[in-house]
């Protein structure tokens, strides 16, 4: 009976050791993100700083959130707007990335 | 159904209609802000890619630490506020108002930290527009950083703000007796809110405060 | 439940001024829009008048340059934010969407109200903004102009489309919202009538694109006040970033007015030919195909902007793609046509000129998104013949359209069928004199936004100019017939046209709560070839 909804009120509550769990989680990953950021990686610096970022919205998302357990269709509207703003990035960098601007001295 | 008559809307057929469309509409307008905020990171994004080092050396003379801290204390604003929706739903009314006045005072919190870091940037000349002062060869590109910077984190502590306000009001009707175990869908909402501002700032915090630290 | 004289209709409950003011009624939300829109067309068409006053002569005589800057500027302001995207979504959508999927009302009322009053706080500050001056930027808002050097009232006008475009979004959310949880028993997604998919679609856009140009906005703004901003290339920064992020919504803005209008004609055409709609699904996909594709085309505004020939060439291709689904639906409508028994009243003969106009607008646009030829045609008259030929043939024709097809519905009253034949039918010809010469003026190199011109511009000029004042006739019409109906016209029965739908199945007009008898669906929209 794991996914049970209680139908006016939402899905069923989630334990207090799982949030705890997940806070714990988070706070570990904010160390993980400032420390790497000390660590010379190059271009993985970037990459881990916003691997370790998605990371941590989605544990926010899932559980405190509760798009686990919610409705699937809350799953796609919470996944539009980050989707939209990849799109708007993405298609820009197309222009910025072959431009041939760089730094003005 | 006299249970109708207290918490659902006539537009409504049941309550559990009521409890979805607001959901749903609270997601919905979630994807808005996502997309509000996203027009920065964009901005931010597009500026970086040709101003790499400048950049860099905006996010340097950000205060880590003090960012470090206000991270931490959003997460923890955002698990308190997930633990005040979880006993509202299992019945414990009393816990549920002092965890969302826990949240509202961490939020408070976040500001205030905020603030001295604001200070701290007037005094060495980091604000465009008010107060800038910066020489040398990146000082100029460095200032897109910075405007970024104070667009995106003020257009934050609004929403932080505009949350303390509303989680100190559920606080209040929690307290005045308005929610119970089957319907507390307003705190609810307003949780889904604060979790947002959180996410929001899960993502400014890495892109303004740790770039070029290595 | 036809013919149940005793229930008091919505418009007979609650008639003072305040109660009007302070209605969740969607329908009468949709009237108080329909009021405040009408009024800012006739503002944005007294613009225009004076535009094609002013271009009736190569000299320019009627007033400055700068004036007539302030004069398009504002005739684009009023008419795309102020009428065009709230046009067929906010007074049509609002009334017809709760009754055409068979709930009480929309998801949220308060908000819905709340949306009103957001578009009248944003057209005060528009309309102030003409008081004081007005702007001149032109409608787009370009970098570093309005940020750097522009002296007129930006501020005031950023502000006013800043407030305007809250009243869309959250019109989108609660149509979003809508149509997800309060169809009726029976009414499922397959079943949904095209206009109800059309204001979903359109809802999707407003929402996800009207974010980006209201923080776009925001950064202008405080760009112009403080001096600093990342429009500035003297900082490094690059107005072309202006250009990405205004067109991320601007682009879609034009889908926002089209595919409402798809929605009305789909309607209008089915029950004209008593047919089913040919293609049903492939109507449905086109309308989230428009809605989705159309937000990756909009580098096609940039080609001569300064972007990169590699941008431009992707945004190109992806332009020609957002054809197909355009395409379609007008094979489907043309089908549906096929062989048909067809009723030419008023609104058929709006519907069969969106048809006409939508498709050279559209094939226009064709040659626009090709780059090469771009090149010669972009700021040119062309471009203006064209985004007419769509917002104006299309969307406008479209939204008069789906009025006198729902008139009865809304007012309970039958609107004078032969008055309304001959407007259309004046409209038709008006429109198609005023902007066929801009095709042939753009093409022969007249640019867009000039108040005068060489000589040899002159005849097509002239011919666009008394087009215009065609136009112009045709669109005060309706203003005085529909008004004289309300008065004087016959008694609208509940389904005047016999045609398909729950909205046509509860009383003309309908009671405040829409249904006396909450209604259950067992089959597809557009049943009308079943007894």
């Amino acid at each position: 009976m794991k996914n049970s909804h209680t139908p006016a009120s939402g899905p069923r509550p989630p334990s207090l050791s799982s949030h705890l769990k997940v806070f714990i989680a988070l706070l570990v990953l904010l160390l993980a993100s400032v420390g790497t950021a000390y660590i010379p990686m190059g271009p993985f610096n970037l990459a881990s700083n916003i691997g370790i970022a998605v990371a941590k919205a989605l544990l926010v998302l899932v559980f405190f959130m509760r798009l686990k357990t919610d409705s699937p269709l809350l799953r796609i509207v919470a996944s539009i707007g980050f989707a939209w703003v990849l799109v708007l990035i993405g298609l820009s960098l197309t222009d910025i990335l072959t431009r041939g601007i760089g730094p003005v001295s | 159904m006299s249970y109708r008559a207290a918490s659902v809307q006539e537009q409504f057929d049941d309550a559990s209609q009521q409890r979805e469309a607001s959901m749903l509409g609270m997601w919905a307008f979630l994807a808005t802000e996502v997309l509000f905020f996203g027009v920065l990171i964009a901005a931010y994004t597009l500026c970086r890619v040709r101003f790499p080092e400048a950049f860099a050396a905006g996010s340097r003379r950000t205060d880590v630490v003090l960012g470090t801290l206000e991270t931490a204390v959003l997460l923890a604003s955002s698990c308190t506020v997930a633990l005040a929706v979880r006993d509202l739903q299992l019945g414990g009314r009393r816990a549920a108002m002092w965890l969302l006045v826990a949240t509202a005072a961490l939020g408070a919190t976040f500001l205030c930290i905020h603030g001295f870091e604001y200070v701290t940037e007037y005094r060495e000349g980091l604000i465009p527009i008010l107060h800038y002062a910066q020489d040398g060869p990146e000082a100029i590109p460095m200032q897109l950083f910075f405007f970024l910077y104070y667009v995106t984190t003020l257009f934050h502590g609004l929403h932080v703000t505009i949350g303390v306000v509303l989680l100190l009001v559920m606080a209040w009707r929690t307290r005045r007796g308005d929610f119970r175990p089957r319907y507390h869908t307003p705190v609810e909402l307003s949780a889904l809110y604060w979790h947002l501002v959180d996410i929001v700032w899960i993502f400014v915090f890495p892109l303004m405060y740790l770039v070029g630290r290595a | 439940m036809p013919g149940n004289e005793q229930a008091p209709n919505y418009l007979q409950v609650g008639t003072t001024l305040r109660s009007w003011l302070t209605t969740h009624d969607h329908k009468k939300i949709g009237i108080l829009y329909a009021l405040a829109i009408t009024f800012f067309f006739f503002l944005g068409g007294a613009a225009a008048a004076l535009i094609r006053l002013e271009l009736a002569t190569p000299a320019g005589d009627l007033m400055t340059a700068k004036t007539y800057n302030k004069m398009f500027t504002f005739h684009g302001v009023v008419m795309v934010w102020f009428f065009l995207i709230p046009s067929i979504p906010a007074t049509l959508g609002n009334f017809l969407l709760p009754l055409m999927i068979g709930a009480r009302d929309v998801a949220f009322p308060r908000l819905n109200l709340l949306s009103w009053y957001l578009y009248i706080g944003g057209g005060l500050f528009t309309v102030a903004c003409l008081l004081m001056g007005g702007v001149d930027t032109g409608w787009t808002f370009y970098t570093p102009f309005s940020t750097m050097f522009s002296n007129s009232h930006v501020i005031l006008a950023v502000v006013g489309v800043f407030i305007v475009g809250f009243s869309s979004i959250l019109t989108g959310l609660n149509f979003i919202v809508t149509v997800h949880t309060m169809r009726t028993r029976g009414m499922t997604w397959f079943r949904l009538p095209l206009f109800v998919w059309s204001m979903y679609g359109v809802s999707l856009v407003m929402m996800l694109a009207t974010p980006v140009l209201a923080m776009t906005l925001v950064l202008i703004a405080v760009e112009r006040l403080g001096g600093v901003g990342i429009f500035d290339p003297a900082l490094g920064g690059d107005p072309v970033l202006f250009q990405h992020f205004f067109w991320f919504y601007s682009h879609p803005a034009v889908y926002i007015m089209i595919l409402p209008a798809m929605g009305v004609v789909s309607e209008v055409i089915t029950a004209s030919v008593r047919r089913r709609i040919f293609g049903y699904r492939f109507m449905v996909y086109s309308i989230l195909g428009i809605a989705v594709v159309g937000f990756t085309v909009w580098g096609h505004h940039m080609f001569v902007a300064g972007q990169s020939m590699y941008a431009s060439i992707v945004f190109s291709i992806l332009s020609f793609i957002i054809a197909v689904p355009s395409a379609i639906k007008v094979f489907n409508w043309t089908a549906t046509l096929y062989k048909g028994d067809i009723t030419f009243r008023a609104p058929m003969i709006y519907a069969l000129g969106f048809v006409g106009l939508f498709m050279v607008g559209g094939l226009t646009g064709l040659f626009l998104a090709a780059t090469a030829l771009d090149v010669n045609l972009t700021d040119t008259y062309f471009v203006v013949a064209h985004f007419h030929y769509i917002m104006v043939g299309g969307a406008v024709m479209a939204y008069l359209g789906g009025v006198h097809f729902w008139w009865p519905k809304i007012t309970g009253r039958m609107y004078p069928e032969s008055w309304a034949r001959f407007a259309a039918i004046v409209m038709f010809f008006g429109f198609n004199l005023t902007f066929f010469p801009q095709f042939l003026l753009g093409a022969e190199g007249m640019p867009r936004r000039y108040h005068e011109y060489p000589a040899k511009y002159e005849l097509l000029n002239v011919l666009s100019s008394a087009g215009a004042s065609l136009l112009a006739l045709a669109y005060l019409l309706p203003l005085g017939y529909l008004l004289w109906s309300l008065a004087r016209g016959g008694k609208a029965p509940d389904n005047p046209w016999d045609a398909r739908g729950l909205e046509w199945e509860t009383s003309s007009p309908p009671p405040p709560g829409n249904f006396l008898v909450q209604p259950e669906v067992e089959g597809g929209p557009y049943a009308y070839e079943e007894p």
